[in-house]
């Protein structure tokens, strides 16, 4: 990747490809697409869906990373055809999983396939009013949130042992500390952005909507995919930032992210572009 | 069916376990941790003092009299991570509270689980809700690291529960009465207590730390967005406002059905007689169980007794609404 003042990193360029319409925003820049449901298995995609996807990688010769939700049995059943799919016709791609179950039903049955480890099973700490912490609390408290337990050497080999080798991250308004350049297992990290993962349900706030006679309900219902169609907005004097509500699940947006050279430095050495708010 | 409740202090054991608690959860929150990470970064998931026992020797007097009335008493360690700087005071209180006679210790982070295995602690191993067992096969990792039970999340369909009870010979166990997180615990981001004590400058306001309650100013996009916005009020308001007692007692009767082996009851924040107020109604819930009612008969009995016990009637807030 050429950077503006000459230098050159080897930065790899990914785009989150919208549900809607594949080839928005596809530039030339990116050589991998990102494609799936990360957050809701009821958005996990059909295999005429992926297929579509497989046809466009083959024709751009773009690389191809699946994303894939935290699953019940059901959801690992609607994961299986897809794994095999692209087994059958794209062997080597990515899993992003975000679920111990997929990861394990990639590695008995589909080691064709390479497992990533999602920016959700990951358990980094995003909640924007950290960002408060510093410089009013103690340091140990401060880092204890800019650091992940993924990395500690015990859960490093683990992750190595079950054929991880790459970790999925957000950049959050209070940093990340992170270096993964570790001696014992090999791990390259993807930064997300601009939007930043916060928070999940099963108990859609998106689901029914826009049916008034639902309003005071909660629970797990039938999808209508009215997530297709709302986006929320909320705000509070207290939380530094404004949270988005797309689906099931809540984000902030954050451009301050460190240069490309800098995130080689600690190991992250792909960056994948969200030009929409990625949930729903 | 064995009803799991939180426990606070010493002196509660003998009335719990006369109001039908089977077994106890506790934490400990030890100065060593709180010198040094406060009780903002956790060492549990109810950060706050008051929910946890101050004292190991406190912690090990009710452990002595919990096993002399015949309860054992489970440990939450269940952050839902630790960094390598916490570890050696993480597995220091372990061995603490292994010396004080704990039965076993509830775990979210895969990382301690293997530090377990590792180092081959003989403690019974309880994965936490933390640990987001929404399917089979998490739940054959979870018994290939050692696993005995497993804390299901709060977000499952009752067809969902039946099909994972089916696929797993682990003991399962179910939060079944107050708190409904709106989040899934091991997946939400939010920090609770950032309310830190000691350090006013981040008094975050009246409405409190968890910045999954506050009443946030909405605004929806879409085609109906002003039903979408009342929409997304109501979900707030009975998730968050008024009683905020969400409850799974007459779901006890399917749960029973379907071989569920514990339920637990949430609130190591709760005073003794909020406690036994929960149990007089959990625990003659599980005990309704042997009159052989129908479901039908069951529920009614069971929401009789919801607004004897709480003195207003249940507000329909159900925490397996499909097992209702």
């Amino acid at each position: 990747m050429l950077l503006p003042y000459g230098g050159v990193t080897d930065m790899e360029h990914a785009l989150y490809l919208s549900r809607t319409d594949l080839t928005k925003d596809l530039e030339d820049r990116y050589t991998r697409v990102y494609f799936g449901a990360e957050f809701c298995q009821n958005l996990i995609p059909t295999a005429k869906e992926l297929g579509s996807v497989l046809d466009l990688c083959e024709e751009r010769k773009l690389d191809l990373t699946l994303l894939t939700p935290y699953v019940t049995d059901a959801g690992l059943d609607k994961l299986e055809p897809l794994f095999a799919l692209m087994v059958e016709r794209r062997p080597g791609s990515e899993v992003v999983i975000n679920d111990w179950g997929t990861l394990r039903m990639i590695n008995d049955r589909f080691d064709a396939l390479v497992p990533v480890f999602g920016r959700l099973i990951s358990r980094q700490k995003r909640g924007p009013r950290l960002s408060l912490l510093k410089g009013k609390v103690p340091d140990a408290m401060v880092d204890h949130f800019r650091r992940l337990g993924i990395t500690v050497p015990v859960v490093r080999r683990f992750l190595s042992e079950q054929r991880i080798g790459r970790i999925e991250l957000d950049w959050p308004l209070q940093g990340l500390d992170v270096d993964l350049d570790f001696p014992d297992v090999k791990i390259s990290g993807t930064l997300y952005k601009p939007w930043i993962y916060v928070t999940t349900t099963r108990l859609c706030l998106t689901n029914a909507c826009d049916q008034p006679e639902k309003v005071d309900r909660v629970g797990i219902f039938p999808c209508g995919r009215e997530c297709d169609n709302y986006t929320f907005r909320l705000t509070h004097p207290t939380v530094p930032v404004e949270l988005v509500l797309k689906g099931n699940t809540q984000f902030y947006r954050n451009e301050d992210v460190p240069s490309e050279t800098e995130l080689e430095g600690m190991g992250i050495d792909r960056l994948v572009f969200e030009p929409e708010v990625p949930g729903g | 069916m064995r009803i799991v409740s939180p426990l606070n202090t010493a002196t509660e054991v003998d009335a719990l376990v006369d109001a039908g608690a089977n077994e106890f959860y506790a934490g400990l929150l030890p100065a060593t941790w709180k010198e040094r990470f406060s009780h903002c970064s956790p060492i549990n998931r109810r950060e706050w003092p008051q929910s946890n026992f101050a004292t190991a020797e406190e912690l090990g007097k009710a452990i002595e009299r919990a096993h002399e009335r015949g309860a054992p008493v489970n440990l939450t360690m269940n952050a839902q991570y630790y960094t390598q700087g916490q570890y050696p005071v993480v597995l220091k209180e372990l061995e603490r509270a292994l010396d004080l006679g704990i039965d076993a210790l509830i775990v979210g982070d895969i990382g301690l689980m293997l530090t377990l295995r590792e180092q081959g602690v003989p403690a019974r191993l309880h994965v936490s809700t933390v640990g987001t067992t929404f399917n089979s096969r998490t739940a054959k990792l979870y018994e290939e690291l050692g696993a005995a039970r497993l804390v299901i999340p709060r977000h499952f369909t009752l067809p969902e529960l039946e099909r994972l009870r089916a696929s797993t010979s682990l003991e399962l166990e179910l939060f079944i009465i107050n708190a409904l997180c709106s989040f899934i615990d091991g997946l939400c981001t939010f920090q609770h207590a950032l309310d830190v004590e000691g350090y006013p400058d981040l008094y975050l306001g009246p409405e409190g730390c968890h910045a999954c309650r506050l009443t946030y100013e909405v605004e929806a996009h879409g085609p109906e967005a002003e039903t979408a916005r009342k929409h997304y009020r109501g979900w707030k308001s009975l998730l968050t406002e008024g009683n905020c007692h969400f409850c799974g007692a007459c779901a006890i009767w399917e749960l029973d059905r379907i071989g569920m082996d514990s339920v637990k009851i949430i609130g190591r924040i709760h005073d003794t007689e909020r406690k036994l107020r929960d149990l007089s109604l959990i625990a003659w819930a599980r005990d309704l169980l042997a009159e052989g009612l129908t479901k039908k008969d069951f529920i009614e009995r069971v929401t009789a007794r919801y607004a004897e016990v709480y003195d207003f009637p249940c507000e329909q807030r159900c925490y397996y609404p499909t097992a209702v």
